[in-house]
């Protein structure tokens, strides 16, 4: 399968950040990407690397599985 | 950041760290944010680089001297307004891009090596028919100078990988959508 057939990856970065009152720019920082970068991830146009994964899923002090999933995340859970 | 890393002069990519640094922090509107006017400089970039390499058909010497100097100086402008226009991603080392950005660069220099195989081919047949034509004429072998085509040959090479990225880039969202 090529990377362009690759499944999506769902996640809850934007609600977690804004749960803590956090915006992209500030997590962009934490986490060493491009500020564009976390917009990307949240709109679900770029799938990152495990290594991001387990450093964003560390800011939020959450595991990964709760973070990211290849599933559609259920409203409000 | 000590002020000797910020000025460290990266020379296989021709940047500066502080110039890629402040390239990607830029938040401020730019006509470069959009593909479309992004595009456009590419089309002018391209139609400049053919225009050098077919200087060398003007026969008068002052004519063809003045549209070299024009045409190039013109070019490397554009040249360092395309490296601009995609933040010096296309230029910039990995250790200042994050995952996403070395992806987006990795996979231009792929469709960029693609083009520059292409435009190598229409240089060679172009430089077999001249060859030619200049046999078939028996003209001295100096009868054309080559120098500004084997220049503009260089600056495709110089600018495609900036415009394979300016050209596929989406446009940027403003700072505060982003």
């Amino acid at each position: 399968m090529s990377r362009n057939e690759e499944v999506p990856v769902y996640n809850r970065i934007a609600e977690q950040r804004e749960l803590l009152g956090m915006s992209r720019q500030q997590l962009a920082e934490i986490v060493g990407v491009h500020y564009q970068t976390i917009g990307y991830l949240e709109r679900g146009e770029y799938s990152p690397s495990l290594a991001l994964a387990l450093r964003i899923a560390e800011v939020f002090e959450t595991d990964v599985q709760s973070l990211f999933s290849i599933k559609p995340f259920k409203k409000g859970k | 950041m000590s002020e000797k890393n910020g000025k460290k002069f990266y020379w296989v990519e021709g940047v500066t760290r502080d110039e890629v640094v402040r390239s990607l922090a830029d938040n401020s509107p730019s006509v470069f944010r959009n593909q479309k006017n992004r595009r456009i400089l590419i089309l002018l970039t391209s139609f400049l680089i053919i225009v050098l390499a077919l200087t060398v058909f003007i026969e008068q010497p002052k004519v063809r001297s003045y549209l070299e100097i024009a045409t190039l100086a013109s070019v490397l402008i554009l040249y360092f307004k395309l490296r601009e226009s995609v933040r010096h991603v296309a230029d910039a080392p990995d250790e200042l891009l994050d995952e996403r950005l070395v992806a987006i660069r990795n996979a231009g220099y792929l469709n960029a090596y693609r083009n520059i195989g292409g435009i190598s081919i229409v240089y060679v047949f172009t430089y077999v028919l001249i060859a030619y034509e200049i046999a078939s004429l028996s003209l001295p072998t100096n009868a054309i100078g080559f120098s500004q085509t084997i220049v503009s040959y260089f600056m495709w090479f110089a600018c495609m990988p900036s415009m394979v990225l300016a050209w596929t880039m989406p446009s940027e969202k403003s700072a505060s959508q982003d």
